[in-house]
């Protein structure tokens, strides 16, 4: 655990399980070493839907989160189950603002049923703890990092995510651990 | 390859589009500059520095094209990537036409711009390392490198920088060690062909019966022993330049086949039934008498005479004057260059041994002489008794003609041993301190420094 803690609250946006919410939880607690607070859900806006895609714009998400976030955390990550994209991606499994407060992540091209394979549940939730606390990163003022085995490791297929661990390598825990005396 | 640190330059109207492609580029570590128009993004390279632009096509005032165009005028430098939601065949040869580096048909995949970004920041990298290459070349080849301040060897400057102009073959002539090979990559390197090969080959060094293949290449097959094919120093140097050195080496029969070769500029691999054609310039090099060889019979009279179309015939260094200690002194300070010891310089003593000395193996011999008093020096000035033995010891031969003198090399050579300890001098040369004293004043013996 991370020294120097430091309020993270998990914003569900939309209907997500209680079950996925603990674990992700239980994840940047254990990473960041700070309290991060459930908060109650909110619906996702409805600017943020891109109809000619089928998608939500990402960068809409986070200024809807900027508008309704409650002053007290200092970082909030938004969590939707619904597939996320950008004006000119197209998809993204997570967008943040770099060295700023909110990020979100979405769980839609993290199942295992998105590519056609058998449910895992684990896995699953696996997934979704690595994007979590790689999205946070970000809000820290981390970078991607060029080890695959890196939780900052940047990858454009669940695969990549597969391979990282849960953790920061030393490089990039040092650059979290500047960051937080900042 | 990291493409970490990038400078991106986002230009599109749209500003949704704009913050959300910089914020992913931000995540990915590049640096990130935003513009919401052509005109902005003109304004902002006028002090501002990029290395990649991501460019929309269809902006209004300003179209995409027109702003590439004038990227590409007055920054070359930077990678233009066109950004459109129109994929048109048309658009997108336009805009390779103009410059652009490629084009991006948007929505794209993440994995799609990382890969072009990679992609680009690699072609930079190349083109940089390319320029630098370049001027290495340039640095480690060109007369500015060899040093030479005496008259012959200022002449001798300006005749390589009026022949590498020319594609003449070019003969050197001098003693061995006195750098023809140096003058050869000089002349390659103020010619035209100078990002093309410099090859050099040492003919003397090479058996008579692996000069053909050495020089023309074989086929697979072609002998005992050719398993694979190879090509030889002329395919080797095409474009370029090839040094021949020892031509004075080459037996009658190379002599025949090298003769064809530059009278044709064509020859035929050994075993090979095709003729491979080459454009090379020769620069050949000799220590021996050419003209007398010619004389004997021993070289081809056609042969010498298409080696000398111009010549250039390099002094020995005893012939150059001050160059010996010019040439001393940049040695010292390469060798020290390359490692924490911290050598000053010569004492006076050791510069007039090496000024008085006849160097029979020239700027060869002076360097490996001075690589060798810079290996055994312990203090920080390079002595007489620093240099290599033959130096030294003919330095005193022919100043020890006399009874005096060889009494005054001896003591001096006590002194520098004993590191001017009087005493333990004395004691070394069996007589008492007030007499060596004497000694010293009468033969006028002064410590080195």
């Amino acid at each position: 655990m991370l020294a120097g803690a430091n309020d993270i609250a998990i914003q569900p946006l939309g209907a997500i399980r209680p079950e996925l919410l603990a674990r992700i939880q239980a994840s940047l607690q254990n990473i960041y070493g700070s309290t991060a607070a459930i908060l109650p859900p909110l619906k996702i806006p409805r600017e943020a839907w891109i109809a000619a895609r089928q998608q939500y714009d990402s960068t809409k998400i986070i200024r809807f989160m900027t508008r309704s976030a409650p002053a007290a955390p200092e970082r909030i990550l938004g969590v939707c189950d619904v597939d996320l994209c950008t004006p000119i991606l197209t998809f993204v499994f997570g967008a943040a603002e770099v060295g700023g407060r909110f990020a979100v992540i979405s769980l839609q091209r993290l199942r295992p049923e998105a590519y056609g394979l058998p449910a895992d549940r684990l896995l699953f939730m696996q997934r979704c703890a690595k994007a979590a606390v790689h999205e946070l990163g970000h809000t820290f003022g981390l970078r991607h990092c060029y080890r695959y085995d890196c939780i900052m490791f940047s990858c454009c297929s669940v695969e990549g995510t597969d391979l990282k661990q849960e953790r920061f390598c030393p490089r990039c825990a040092e650059k979290l651990r500047d960051a937080r005396k900042c | 390859m990291d493409t970490v640190g990038t400078r991106i330059m986002i230009v599109d109207d749209e500003e949704i589009v704009r913050v959300s492609l910089g914020n992913w580029l931000k995540e990915d570590g590049h640096e990130v500059m935003l513009a919401a128009s052509g005109l902005e993004a003109l304004q902002m390279l006028e002090d501002r520095i990029c290395d990649i632009m991501l460019l929309d096509l269809k902006m209004p005032r300003m179209s995409g094209l027109e702003v590439l165009a004038k990227v590409k005028t007055s920054k070359p430098g930077i990678q233009v990537l066109m950004m459109t939601a129109y994929a048109s065949v048309e658009t997108a040869v336009d805009a390779m036409q103009k410059g652009a580096y490629d084009y991006l048909v948007k929505p794209f995949e993440p994995e799609e711009l990382k890969i072009l970004i990679k992609r680009v920041m690699e072609k930079q990298a190349l083109q940089q390392e390319n320029v630098a290459l370049k001027q290495r070349i340039e640095d480690a080849f060109g007369t500015d490198e060899i040093v030479g301040e005496c008259p012959a060897m200022k002449t001798i400057f300006q005749l390589v920088r009026d022949v590498a102009a020319s594609n003449s073959t070019v003969l050197i002539t001098g003693e061995s060690g006195t750098g023809k090979e140096l003058i050869a990559k000089a002349i390659h390197a103020n010619s035209d062909r100078k990002y093309m090969p410099f090859v050099p080959v040492s003919l003397g060094a090479l058996p008579e019966t692996l000069v053909e293949s050495e020089l023309f290449g074989h086929q697979k097959g072609a002998f005992t022993g050719a398993t694979y094919a190879r090509r030889g120093r002329f395919e080797l140097a095409d474009g370029g330049t090839l040094f021949l050195d020892e031509i004075g080496d080459l037996s009658p029969k190379a002599q025949v086949d090298l003769l064809r070769v530059l009278q044709e500029s064509k020859f035929t691999r050994i075993g090979g039934t095709r003729e491979v054609s080459v454009d090379v310039r020769i620069v050949a090099a000799t220590n021996r008498d050419l003209r007398q060889m010619v004389k004997e019979g021993q070289f081809r009279e056609d042969l010498f005479y298409r080696f000398n179309v111009v010549s250039i015939e390099l002094p020995p260094l005893r012939e150059r004057g001050d160059d010996i200690v010019l040439l001393a002194q940049r040695f010292l300070r390469e060798f020290a260059s390359k490692t924490n010891k911290p050598i000053k310089g010569f004492s006076n003593e050791a510069l007039a041994i090496i000024r008085g000395y006849d160097w029979p193996g020239n700027v060869r011999e002076l360097e490996n002489a001075v690589e060798r008093a810079f290996v055994v020096v312990k203090g920080e000035v390079i002595k007489s008794n620093h240099l290599p033995f033959n130096i030294r010891s003919r330095e005193e031969q022919a100043d020890s003609r006399s009874l005096k003198a060889v009494e005054k090399h001896h003591i001096r050579r006590v002194l520098a041993e004993t590191g001017w300890n009087i005493s333990q001098a004395a004691k070394a040369l069996e007589i008492d301190r007030v007499t060596l004293y004497n000694k010293i004043k009468k033969y006028d013996i002064q410590e080195e420094t």
